[in-house]
């Protein structure tokens, strides 16, 4: 694949490696290398994670017993919301395009780096104001409207919206910018010889996320200075009582924030492309289908909205509508997914830690899909709506689908991006608590819903005890996981044994560099005379 | 076809944004050559523009539903502004877009001195536009025209009363028809029309100041010779946010003051 | 397989974006006759820009049969021509500089003039009350100025397909967002006694 011969590619980059090309503090917050800024990133979000996380232990605490059991009601709102916010916002919109596709994107595609890297940085720095403006709310009596902001509770509330909507609004215009600077670097930089057809299907994921990001964020971000001018002017465009419509939100910031679940989704699943392909030793199945899939999938996000809306006063045509379209998104979903075992039949399979995490995202996203289409059924959605079946649904999808592929991807490229190997057998351990603990934790929130506990109440009824508890219990296992993971990385930084260019036996472009990388990537630009997955 | 070598003879610092002493332009080094790095930023531009278009848009969806919902409102709630300073909004920002694209024209063929003035009248556009937004936006403030619970107009839910009396019960929407019934409500409902004025002109006028800034700086880059035929980039890019900008107000203009 | 995989994208997408005018009444016949026209649309482009004509009739012309390529070859070539127009140009312009084109004065200024007069029109019909019509044609006008401002300040109707694609799609997807924004806001069912 490479015209250079063996020999010269895998050759270590010593000093040139990006870590210590330059060294200081001040040249990595001045730097414009996209390997650089993907750290920056990743530090930022594995904190913002830790934060969210024990927002989310202590939800499960409190709801450990019926009634009060660590905190009041406001407190518990607020908490909840936080949660909400910080993950979605701080940890899984931009966690995998802004660590993976700023780290691995430009190298696989041959480039340099991506097509603005001044760019780049301001968008790290953007995300950063925009996470303080947000998380300042912590100290100054936070929010509890819940993270979707709906009116007119959002604008009658004492709490602190204002701050929290303008951090949001900063980091979706950090998020915009990341798409256009990948989305440009896509088209742009590619080496020679790579042809749209011959790009890795990572690549083609986050290609249709940037897509995502620049087309649905805008909707946000007037959403969001919206409520803000409501609160301090009194504008009235969806306070009822001023002639407004409450329902119009609605419309509004599901326009973004549903295409923003995909966008947490697709690169998850172009992680999973590349590793069930490098772990099955075999030219991924389907290429093109999974490629046109990712399209197909973020195409359909932009018509579905409304099935977050069936019970708001939304009309029955258009929750008919909406029913009918949200169900078409299945299908290019299930052409992955298909592709992925095809994938995996005859392969010469090696159950490596990150393979793990893989397998756990095909089972748990499946769970969480097809109870997708539960919920996108009009007439099952009034009963299971703002239930806890919902909270299982995109908890299976969000948790046991993106963030098992962040970490079977963090395992994956962390050999290429830090030099040392991780241990697999820490790693394979704590997949066993994360995928148990997973499981545990959010099984029995869809018996819950199904049983009718309302999501987002403090309180609930006895009968829901029992079930309650096993989840509490479940939420300590996925933390022991994470931590475990914690743990990992850190030997790893100690004492990992040092990381060929190439320990898993990889195809695409980045297993061509040394690991760490030279600080530009490639001593030579490569050219590329064939696809990404040939394994022969 | 590789590149073989990666250090290149001049300074790595400030390749790719900007001409030299000698009026050489070098382009950024993970770009193939000038014409890449020119084609790439332009793509770059135009996304951003799109996101532009939808936070914009965002807006004129939600006045397009509720001027239909609320035609009476929105009809009476224009009544009350100037066309005539509407107008000559208009007029100013399109020959800003004039004088913008010729700023563009001589950076490209090398008139600098030119560009700059063209530059100079473009920002003078603006700040015209800004003054008289300023004249509309105090004359609404005195007369009490403001959004939500800042509204005290006494005139203009009479207007609107009177106005609602003269249509067909057929012409209005059901949701109109609901709050007519009420006068209270009626009362209430009247400054919807003024909060999307403020919001949708507010946002705009904020995009002409931040357009302004970034003129200035290319103006002063220009000035000192910075940009030139193989290089002017920054120039076409704030152009290109500048025309933007007057192209929402081309669509705000006649929404807001002329068919209400 | 691929193509069936194609064609069933296809489908989806052309449902997906059509169930919204199917509500508002838009007639079948209009949508079958929409639907064979992308069909023979993404045929022709799977033809000739995949080249499988190309590749057929090499392969036909290699194994002699001259009926055959005789027939079909003059049809490839006039494809090419229509497909392709630069292909010559190319030739020539390998050697020139990539040299960015200026729009000369005149044309700006004639744009200008375009414009007020677009202006003075929207304002002078305004005054007249031609009810939802009014609406309508200030948009027209706001139109035709837009694309003048689109088309030659920002450069547009000099630059490549793909800017143009891109800025078009913003108002897609804003239509996508006011559509069905609409489909709910006027079909609810107002009880009032």
């Amino acid at each position: 694949m490479f015209t250079l011969t063996q020999a010269e590619q895998i050759q270590d980059a010593g000093e040139k490696n990006y870590l210590v090309h330059e060294k200081g503090l001040w040249s990595w917050l001045t730097t414009v290398d996209h390997k650089r800024i993907a750290i920056m990133y990743m530090i930022a979000v594995l904190t913002f994670f830790l934060i969210g996380g024990i927002f989310a232990l202590l939800i499960r605490l409190e709801l450990f017993t019926p009634g009060q059991t660590i905190v009041s009601p406001d407190t518990y709102n607020k908490f909840m919301t936080f949660h909400g916010a910080i993950m979605v916002f701080m940890v899984i919109i931009p966690a995998i395009p802004a660590i993976f596709g700023n780290f691995v994107l430009p190298i696989m595609l041959g480039a340099k780096d991506v097509a603005f890297p001044r760019l780049n940085l301001a968008s790290w720095y953007i995300f950063m104001i925009g996470a303080i403006l947000a998380a300042s709310t912590l100290f100054l009596g936070g929010v509890d409207t819940g993270w979707t902001f709906y009116t007119p509770y959002s604008i009658s509330t004492s709490t602190n919206v204002v701050l929290t909507v303008l951090g949001a609004f900063t980091m979706g215009m950090a998020s915009i910018l990341t798409g256009l600077n990948f989305v440009v670097t896509i088209h742009k930089l590619r080496a020679p010889g790579q042809t749209m057809s011959r790009i890795p299907l990572f690549v083609w994921a986050i290609y249709a996320t940037s897509i995502i990001q620049i087309l649905a964020t805008p909707v946000l971000g007037i959403t969001l200075l919206l409520i803000a001018a409501e609160r301090i002017l009194g504008v009235g465009i969806f306070d009822p009582t001023l002639g407004g419509d409450p329902v119009l939100f609605q419309h509004f910031f599901w326009f973004y924030s549903h295409p923003a679940v995909y966008i947490m989704v697709l690169p998850a699943m172009g992680i999973i492309s590349e590793l069930i392909t490098t772990f099955s030793r075999k030219t991924i199945f389907g290429y093109t289908a999974i490629a046109y899939s990712s399209f197909a999938i973020a195409g359909v996000s932009f018509i579905v909205w409304g099935h977050h809306m069936y019970v708001s006063g939304q009309s029955e045509f258009a929750g008919k509508l909406f029913s009918v379209l949200t169900m078409l998104v299945g299908v290019p979903t299930a052409i992955k997914l298909f592709n992925w075992i095809a994938t995996m039949y005859k392969g010469s399979i090696r159950l490596d830690a990150p393979m793990l995490y893989a397998i756990g995202f095909m089972f748990l996203f499946t769970i969480g899909g097809l109870t997708g289409i539960f919920l996108a059924s009009l007439g099952m959605d009034v009963h299971f709506h703002d239930t806890y079946f919902v909270v299982a649904h995109f908890h299976y999808v969000m948790v046991g689908g993106t963030l098992m592929a962040f970490t079977g991807g963090l395992l994956y490229w962390f050999p290429k991006m830090f030099g040392k190997m991780t241990s697999d057998t820490l790693g394979r351990i704590s997949w066993v608590f994360v995928f148990t603990g997973f499981n545990v934790t959010f099984f029995p929130q869809f018996i819950l819903g199904a049983m009718g506990m309302p999501r987002r109440y403090y309180d609930y009824l006895p009968e829901y005890t029992s079930l309650n508890q096993i989840s509490t219990v479940g939420s300590w296992l996925i933390g022991l996981g994470f931590v475990i993971v914690l743990i990992a990385i850190i030997k790893a930084f100690i004492s990992g044994e040092k990381a060929s260019a190439n320990p898993w036996g990889g195809k695409t472009l980045e297993w061509k560099t040394a690991s760490p990388p030279h600080y530009e990537n490639f001593e030579t630009t490569p050219v590329v005379t064939e696809g990404p997955y040939e394994y022969r | 076809m590789s590149i073989a070598n990666i250090e290149t003879k001049h300074e790595g610092g400030h390749h790719g944004f900007g001409v030299d002493e000698h009026g050489h332009f070098h382009h950024a080094h993970h770009f193939k050559d000038a014409h890449h790095q020119y084609e790439s930023s332009k793509q770059g531009i135009w996304l951003f523009m799109v996101t532009e278009i939808l936070m914009f848009g965002g807006l004129f969806v939600a006045y397009a539903i509720y001027k239909s919902l609320y035609a009476p409102i929105f009809h009476v709630g224009s009544s009350f502004l100037d066309v005539k300073w509407g107008s000559v909004n208009t007029v100013i920002l399109i020959t800003s877009s004039f004088t913008m694209a010729l700023g563009i024209y001589y950076n490209q063929t090398n008139q600098f001195q030119k560009a700059v003035v063209s530059l100079a009248l473009t920002i003078l556009c603006a700040l015209g536009f800004m003054g008289i937004k300023y004249i509309e936006y105090s004359h609404k403030i005195h007369d009490g025209l403001l959004p939500g619970k800042f509204f005290t107009n006494k005139e203009f839910p009479k207007k609107l009363s009177e106005y609602i009396k003269k249509m067909e019960p057929e012409d209005l929407s059901p949701q109109m028809k609901e709050i007519a019934s009420n006068p209270k409500r009626l009362e209430k409902a009247a400054p919807l029309y003024f909060g999307f004025y403020f919001a949708m002109t507010g946002l705009h006028g904020l995009h002409v100041v931040i357009g302004a800034c970034l003129i200035f700086w290319v103006m002063v880059k220009t000035h000192r010779r910075r940009f030139s035929s193989e290089y002017y980039t920054p120039v076409e890019g704030v152009g290109i946010f500048w025309h933007i900008v007057d192209l929402i107000w081309i669509y705000l203009f006649p929404l807001l003051y002329l068919v209400g | 397989m691929e193509l069936v995989l194609n064609y069933s994208l296809y489908l989806i997408s052309l449902i997906c974006i059509l169930v919204p005018f199917f509500g508002f009444g838009i007639s079948p016949v209009l949508v079958v006759k929409g639907a064979i026209g992308i069909f023979l649309g993404n045929a022709y482009s799977q033809l000739v820009q995949g080249k499988i004509l190309k590749n057929f009739i090499k392969e036909k012309k290699d194994s002699g049969n001259k009926t055959l390529t005789s027939i079909l070859e003059p049809i490839q070539q006039k494809i090419d021509e229509i497909e392709d127009p630069s292909l010559v140009k190319m030739k020539k312009a390998e050697h020139d500089e990539h040299s960015h084109h200026v729009i000369p004065i005149p044309v700006y200024v004639g744009v200008l003039l375009v414009l007020l007069v677009g202006t003075a029109i929207t304002v002078w019909v305004a005054q007249f009350d031609f009810g939802t019509w009014n609406t309508i044609i200030a948009m027209l006008v706001a139109t035709i100025k837009a694309s003048f401002v689109l088309g030659f300040f920002m450069h547009l109707k000099y630059d490549n397909m793909m800017n143009r694609v891109i800025f078009m799609s913003g108002f897609f997807f804003l239509l996508l967002l006011i559509a069905f924004s609409a489909a709910d806001i006027f079909t609810r069912v107002n009880l009032i006694f």
